[in-house]
């Protein structure tokens, strides 16, 4: 039997390789950050269950790291392929984390020595990390990690303190990129998603205002584990917010800057992220701005109605124009027409969180051309048939899951994630049977 | 450099303040003003709203002159200036219409071929002369002013075509004071427009929109609003006066500057030669800080 | 009993979830003053494979054969640390948590003292039962590689096919006289105006075309027995009585629609219509209304139906895009529309391009509908332009929900599988178990699960064929120890246990006294606390080990 690619280590990528592996199939997980746990790593509560989102994967994690049937492969992106459908040769090319993943127990001492400072993406920006780093408390592999642009031993030949102070003897400069060669009988691409940059719609000032955040960041902004520890500090002076508003369709449902379609899952996240801000300070104001309310989902619904009912979390239906800063105060209002009475109205807050639209990632073209697979006219791996195909691609054997695809919320990516599973054990099977 | 001066009909007839300080300032700058003969209005103000072809007519029919000069055309307002823009843009496109006005202008000898370069206000400074120019010519720093810029609509919308600067977080002008010397800072509506496009229809409503703007200019406590454009002018200077009765607010007293008066008091011209004596704001108390008085 | 018991204690700081509130150190330091413990040290994150590793490396260390890990929930963490005691040679049962995160520092967030202080009562419980832990042996049973298909529609039909595809057998219950559900009604789908047949068709000649695929119709499940990779299954119907044996079991029962009678007029008035009935018109081209008008959410996002039923937007503007012509006037009354995706924002981008108008409305004031000779009058309070508007149509199309089918309360009873509030199959966990059910073996699909478009019903089809196929891929699977035992010699043969066990783990044995199914006994505790005889052992949740907690939770420390 031959194993399975698959591409992309979020939770649609765990899922599958997990479902393959189970049933002794071989996984090869191929992820290109230093750790697999993807954008759901990030994010505080989950809808509609509000379950700690790091709690309920990090086990998941955990069991790929220590299944037998898994061979995770971090800072690797795939770049050749060959062949076909029962018969795949795949070439990996794997970045040096210029650390022995045998020795680093993840400790975390070269990163706190470490004088180099560089934005966190897994704070989406708001913390800082070293120029050696572990991804992310609950990374897997638990393994540091050195960027090589901000290194001052890369750059400019001094320092190595992180050698001189490794209890482990982990750290080896002299490590260089390896190109593995893979022979799989079918491919699952789970890459994922990015978030929209909202610099373009100028007139909600993000980038220019301090206290405008998309969601991600807020969501960094409000977990335990974020740069404030969970307290709603406003980026400005520190302040606790206390009257927050979310604007809906950043970037999405646009003609103009950002996308055409919807992001299927903002509605809920920003009542999540609502009802969040209620739990951290129950006295605080939440509004959400929106233009039609999807609760499409299973248990959505409920959870909005909870969130308006017990909560006190108001819905306002209007796409606000513009956002003006107090330059003194650094607060925003909010200009706006509440469609429900036909009123132009403005609304005073501290802190504005823009639900930016869910974009295709953007390596898709890269790994596009690599695979041959076809892209929309967005640029998310297209499918070979909406309702007859939804998960199989224009090339026989690969498949796709999750986000990569459209924006989707996790239950979809998880079922997803196990179709296609599914497809990829029936082209195990048929080789198996037809050799 | 040499430019082709389209001053525009408002500053020809009524903001005569604008044009005397441009031409007192210029030479300051190595720049010469050719004036362009038989040039009119650009079209803009009268046609744009009901008659498209007399609108492009009217604005070709200058570019054409300009372009017969073989000199870039420097326009002094910015209504003017998003004028031929656009109708540079809609005749790139529309060849038709192109052949007709130059069916007409064949007449007078002219052509329009549409290569002409426009150079805006905030282009020749910030752009062409830029910062060390500028900075150069300075002898009476504005040191401890603080302004708030007024780019004005048409130079920084409609952001699908070109326009001098930026439609949300346009800084031109800003940096343009700062080279003299002062401070900016932006003011919540900096880039609301001054409402005169409503002046004959709705006046009160024009009033209300600039009383907006000069509110929040002097809750801030600047020392001033600068502006480049003579419509834009004519509502925050000479009618500041009719804002505060329709607002109800006689607090309301800002000085009112055009760019290139400012730029000419930090050079160390004389105010009268810069058209001062025209501007009803109160402004006396700035150019005595800057020592013009 | 075995020799004295070396407990390890890990307490866990979980960065600041717990670390921010619980005197960690202290509690360390306790936990090493109680008996029979021998080692305990702190961690930053415990499951981190970091602290996992430390775990083994202690029980190593220090010959521990019991551990104690205070931490998260055992929900979530439990597996982990069971597997790392392994690894270590340590029987996973010989494991407690202590949950100091959820039952302690999330809740007492304000009062860290008496947060550490309920942190170390919580060890010393967790201690006092560790030490009467007994090893336990996992029985391991075999998976009879075969699947049962309750419903022939769709999502029955592609979980079929993929199972097969996979090399295992599958029979497909269905209760119509043909396979083909929801499908068979339905002329075009959405997004892409796609034929149903042509979705359809293919489905039924590949079930055909699989000998692997055994299909029962015109008939339903009666009986239930066993458990995963035993399951004992009655049919009956009306030719047929069968008996067979599967390994897993998979419900893609499908839903109905429900008929909104009384509302809006429908049932009274013939020019008052259901989407279907609207779909059956187009298809046969008997449509020669000069204007329609289609309500959204009639039955539904209400109390009757608190939920959305995520199609029928999309379903209404297929039929209106289907419906739309230059004489026709098309409106449709809405509260949100559930447009949501790549697919469906185009659907809507081209039902407004093809003149479809659409209109808001607000639940509390919902359309009104009168008729009248030349038509239906609706009027409706459009908050848009803050007035009330006023539309004649000659046709009215309600847009309902879907709801679950009639015998599902049935069937859940017949599963022993739980449903939601809304009458629908509940799965294990809303986020990272849709459809697997928390009873072993048994999974969901479809619009059994929830409303959903085909495309979703066929992946998650595909998703259960994944899900079912892992343990009769293994062949073999183990299952956990944590079961009931009877006493033969206590047992009066009372048959009350095998009343209340909600697994149907008890059986009477040939003596007449009761006994377990080890496989599928799940550990819930219901029958030793009913059995009047004192005659049921709950294997590692003892009499005594539970007196122990809770005498330890009465001590002072």
């Amino acid at each position: 039997m031959k194993p399975v690619l698959v591409i992309g280590g979020g939770i649609a990528g765990i899922q599958a390789s997990l479902d393959l592996a189970d049933r002794g199939i071989n996984v090869h997980l191929v992820e290109k950050t230093p750790s697999i746990g993807g954008v759901m790593a990030q994010l505080d509560k989950t809808f509609p269950t509000m379950d700690c989102s790091i709690c309920i994967l990090a086990p998941k994690m955990i069991e790929c790291l220590r299944h037998h049937n898994i061979t995770i492969h971090t800072q690797s992106e795939v770049i050749g392929l060959q062949g076909n459908v029962g018969d795949f040769f795949v070439k990996v090319l794997e970045h040096p984390r210029s650390v022995d993943a045998k020795k680093c127990t993840g400790c975390g001492l070269c990163s706190e020595k470490c004088p180099v400072k560089r934005p966190s993406d897994f704070q989406a920006g708001l913390g800082q990390r070293k120029a050696i780093y572990l991804a992310f408390p609950q990374a897997v592999p638990l393994t540091a990690t050195i960027d090589r642009d901000a290194c001052l031993w890369f750059t400019k030949g001094v320092c190595k303190t992180c050698e001189k102070i490794c209890p482990a003897n982990a750290v080896n400069y002299e490590q260089i990129e390896n190109t593995i060669d893979l022979n799989v009988s079918s491919i699952i691409v789970a890459t994922g998603f990015e978030q929209y940059n909202p610099k373009g719609i100028g007139e909600y000032g993000y980038g220019r205002y301090k206290n405008v955040l998309t969601a991600l960041e807020f969501e960094r902004l409000v977990c335990a584990s974020g740069p404030t520890s969970g307290i709603l500090n406003r980026p400005s002076d520190g302040g606790i917010a206390h009257n927050i508003a979310f604007i809906q369709c950043v970037g999405s449902r646009t003609q103009t800057n950002g996308y055409s379609y919807c992001s299927s899952s903002c509605c809920m996240y920003a009542t999540k992220e609502a009802v969040l801000i209620k739990e951290h300070e129950p006295s605080s104001h939440v509004t959400i701005y929106y233009m039609d309310l999807r609760t499409f989902g299973k248990g959505f619904q409920g959870f909005v109605d909870r969130a308006q009912s017990y909560w006190g979390v108001k819905y306002v239906r209007g796409r606000p124009g513009e956002i003006i800063e107090d330059p003194n105060t650094k607060n925003l209002t909010i200009l706006y027409e509440n469609t429900e009475v036909g009123k132009v109205e403005k609304d005073l807050v501290d802190m504005v969180i823009l639900c930016t639209a869910a974009v295709p990632h953007r390596d898709n073209e890269k790994l596009s051309s690599v695979l041959d697979l076809r892209l929309d006219e967005f640029g998310f791996f297209d499918t070979k048939d909406p309702i007859t195909a939804p998960i199989e691609t224009n090339m026989q054997g690969i498949y796709v899951c999750g986000s990569c695809h459209g924006p989707r919320d996790i239950p979809e990516s998880v079922a997803e994630a196990s179709a296609t599973a599914a497809k990829s054990a029936e082209d195990e099977f048929r080789f198996m049977v037809n050799k | 450099m040499k430019v082709a001066f389209y001053p525009g009909c408002t500053i020809q007839t009524d903001q005569i303040g604008y044009e005397a300080s441009v031409r007192n300032i210029m030479p300051k700058l190595n720049t010469e003003l050719i004036d362009m003969e038989g040039a009119s209005c650009c079209g803009f103000s009268p046609f744009s709203s009901f008659n498209e072809a007399a609108w492009y007519y009217s604005s070709a029919r200058n570019m054409a002159i300009a372009e017969r000069m073989n000199l870039p055309m420097l326009t002094l307002c910015n209504g003017c200036h998003l004028s031929f823009t656009e109708t540079k843009h809609v005749l790139t496109k529309d060849q038709v219409m192109k052949a007709k006005i130059n069916e007409k202008i064949s007449r007078e000898g002219l052509i329009y071929s549409g290569c002409l370069e426009l150079i805006h206000v905030f282009e020749l400074f910030h752009d062409k002369l830029g910062e060390d120019k500028i900075k150069h010519v300075v002898t009476k720093p504005l040191t401890g002013l603080k302004f708030g810029a007024h780019p004005g609509c048409h130079a920084i919308r409609p952001s699908k075509l070109i326009r001098p600067d930026d439609s949300e977080n346009p800084k031109k002008l800003d940096e343009m004071i700062q080279w003299l010397g002062a401070e900016t800072m932006d003011y919540p509506g900096k880039i609301d427009c001054c409402g005169s496009s409503l002046a004959s229809t709705s006046g009160k409503t024009v009033m209300e929109m600039a009383g907006e703007k000069l509110k929040n200019v002097k809750n801030l406590g600047l020392d001033g609003l600068v502006t480049t454009c003579p419509f834009c002018f004519k509502i925050f200077d000479n009618r500041q006066r009719a804002i505060q009765s329709v607002i109800r607010d006689t607090s309301i007293e800002i000085p009112v500057f055009y760019y290139t008066q400012l730029l000419g008091l930090a050079i160390g011209l004389k105010p009268e030669i810069l058209g001062l004596d025209l501007n009803q704001s109160p402004i006396d108390a700035v150019i005595s800080r800057i020592g013009g008085l | 009993m075995m020799a004295t018991p070396r407990i390890g204690v890990f307490v866990c700081r979980c960065g600041i979830n717990i670390g921010a509130y619980v005197d960690v150190p202290k509690v360390v330091e306790y936990a090493k003053t109680l008996a029979n413990v021998v080692y305990a040290e702190e961690n930053m994150y415990t499951c981190s494979s970091d602290g996992l590793n430390k775990i083994k490396e202690a029980i190593r260390k220090n010959n521990l054969d019991r551990v104690v890990v205070a931490s998260c929930t055992p929900r979530t963490h439990e597996p982990l640390f069971q597997a790392t005691c392994e690894e270590a040679g340590v029987n996973k049962y010989l494991f407690e948590m202590a949950n100091i995160r959820d039952q302690c520092s999330w809740v007492h967030m304000t009062e860290p003292e008496k947060a550490t202080k309920k942190a170390e009562d919580l060890v010393r419980m967790a201690v006092a039962k560790a030490a009467l832990l007994q090893p336990g042996d996992e029985p391991e049973i075999d998976i009879n590689p075969s699947t049962l298909i309750i419903g022939g529609g769709v999502s029955g039909m592609q979980a079929a096919i993929s199972l097969a595809d996979q090399g295992f057998n599958v029979t497909i219950i269905e209760k119509e006289p043909e396979l083909g559900g929801t499908l068979r009604t339905l002329d075009t789908l959405f997004p892409n105006n796609m034929k149903a047949s042509q979705v359809l068709e293919p489905l039924l000649q590949k079930v055909k075309d699989r000998p692997r695929i055994k299909v029962i119709t015109n008939s339903k499940v009666k009986g239930v027995n066993g458990f995963l990779g035993n399951f004992d299954i009655t049919v009956e119907g009306e030719n047929v009585s069968e008996n067979f044996n599967v390994g897993t079991i998979i419900v893609a029962v499908g839903s109905d629609s429900f008929k909104p009678n009384g509302l809006y007029l429908y049932g009274q008035d013939k020019r008052v219509i259901t989407q279907a009935q609207f779909e059956e018109l187009l298809k046969t081209n008997k449509v020669d209304a000069k204007s329609v008008v289609m309500i959204q959410c009639v039955g539904a996002r209400n109390e009757d139906h608190p939920y959305c039923s995520r199609i029928c937007c999309n379903e209404a503007l297929k039929n209106a895009i289907n419906a739309a012509s230059p004489n026709r006037e098309i409106y449709i009354l809405y509260r949100d529309l559930q447009t949501y995706g790549v697919h469906y924002s185009k659907l809507e981008q081209d039902t407004k391009r093809k003149g479809v108008r659409f209109l808001k409305y607000q639940p509390d004031k919902p359309p009104q509908v009168t008729a009248e000779q030349n038509g239906l009058k609706i009027e409706l309070y459009s908050p848009t332009v803050n007035e009330k508007v006023e539309l004649r149509s000659d046709l009215l199309v309600l847009s309902t929900p879907l709801i679950p089918v009639s015998d599902a309360k049935e069937l859940s009873q017949l599963l022993k599988v739980p449903l939601d509030s809304n009458g629908f199959f509940m799965e294990a966990h809303v986020k990272l178990r849709p459809i697997d059910f928390a009873t072993d073996g048994i999974y969901i699909c479809g619009t059994a699960h929830s409303p959903k478009d085909i495309g979703e019903s066929i992946t998650q089809a595909l998703g259960v064929a994944s899900r079912a196929a892992i343990p009769m891929a293994m062949k073999k699977v183990r299952t956990a120890a944590i079961m009931s035992e009877v006493d033969q010699k206590r047992c009066s043969g009372c048959g009350t246990c095998i009343e209340v066990c909600p697994y149907n783990a008890l059986r009477k044995n040939d003596k007449g006294l009761a006994e377990t199914i080890a496989a599928v006994c799940k550990g819930c505790g219901v029958c030793g606390a009913t059995c009047p005889e004192k005659a049921i052992t709950m294997h590692h949740f003892t009499d005594e080990e539970i007196a122990a907690q809770g005498l330890a939770a009465l001590k002072e420390n």
